[in-house]
C-alpha cells in the first residue's frame, strides 16, 4: 500500500517554469536525494518544514505556493 | 534507487550468503558450532560503506533518515517476537527439563544479528516502495 500526502505540490510545474531546471539540479539546491524530489512529486512523500522553505526559496515563492492543502484537510 | 536502499540490497545478498555458507557447514558437519564459521562471512558488510556514497549530493537526506529509523523500530520488533519470542516459548514447548547444548548456545548471537540485520533491510526496502 502506498502513502499518500494530503498535500499537492506544483514542484514539476516550476521546476518547468524556471529554464526546465532538472530534479538533481532541484535536489542539489536544496541538498537532498534526486529521489526525494521524485517521491515528493509523485505526493508520496511529506518534506520537513525546513525542506518546504528551501524549495520555495529556491523558486523564489512562498511555501503556500508549492505545497497545496485541499480545504477539506 | 538511493545510497540506503542499495546498501539494503547488500545486506540482504551478504546475510543470504552467510545464511547458505552456515546452513551448508550445519549439513556437513552436525555441529552448531562449526556453522559459526559461516556467519563470519557477515564480516563482508564493512565493504558495505562504500556504498553509502553520493557524487551527486547527500548520501542520507531527511527522508533517508526518517526510513531508517522506521526500519530500525520495526526490526526490534521483529526481533522481540522472534528471537525473544523463540527463547521464551521453546520450555513451553518442548519441555522445562530439556537442556541445550552449548555448542548449540554459541549461534545465538550470530542468529540475533541476522534476524535484526534482515529485518531492517527488509522494512527499508518496503517503506521505500510505500513512498516513506
Amino acid at each position: 500500500m502506498k502513502t499518500r500526502s494530503p498535500f499537492t505540490n506544483r514542484i514539476r510545474r516550476l521546476r518547468f517554469d524556471h529554464d526546465e531546471m532538472t530534479q538533481q539540479e532541484l535536489a542539489t539546491r536544496v541538498g537532498v536525494t534526486r529521489q526525494t524530489i521524485i517521491a515528493l512529486e509523485a505526493n508520496r512523500y511529506v518534506p520537513s518544514l525546513l525542506l518546504a522553505v528551501r524549495i520555495a526559496r529556491t523558486f523564489r515563492v512562498t511555501v503556500e505556493e508549492v505545497f497545496l492543502l485541499p480545504p477539506d484537510e | 534507487m538511493t545510497p540506503l536502499q542499495k546498501f539494503s540490497v547488500f545486506v540482504l545478498v551478504v546475510m543470504g550468503l552467510a545464511a547458505v555458507a552456515a546452513g551448508t557447514l550445519f549439513g556437513v558437519s552436525g555441529d552448531p558450532a562449526t556453522a559459526c564459521a559461516g556467519f563470519s562471512l557477515m564480516a563482508l558488510l564493512v565493504f558495505g560503506r562504500r556504498i553509502l556514497r553520493n557524487r551527486d549530493g547527500p548520501a542520507l537526506d531527511e527522508r533517508d533518515v526518517s526510513i531508517g529509523r522506521t526500519a530500525q523500530l520495526v526490526s526490534y520488533g521483529v526481533f522481540w517476537l522472534v528471537f525473544v519470542g523463540a527463547f521464551t516459548a521453546a520450555p513451553f514447548l518442548l519441555g522445562f527439563e530439556r537442556s541445550v547444548s552449548l555448542r548449540m548456545l554459541v549461534l545465538t548471537p550470530f542468529v540475533g544479528a541476522w534476524i535484526l540485520l534482515v529485518a531492517r533491510s527488509i522494512a527499508t526496502l518496503l517503506l521505500y516502495a510505500r513512498g516513506g
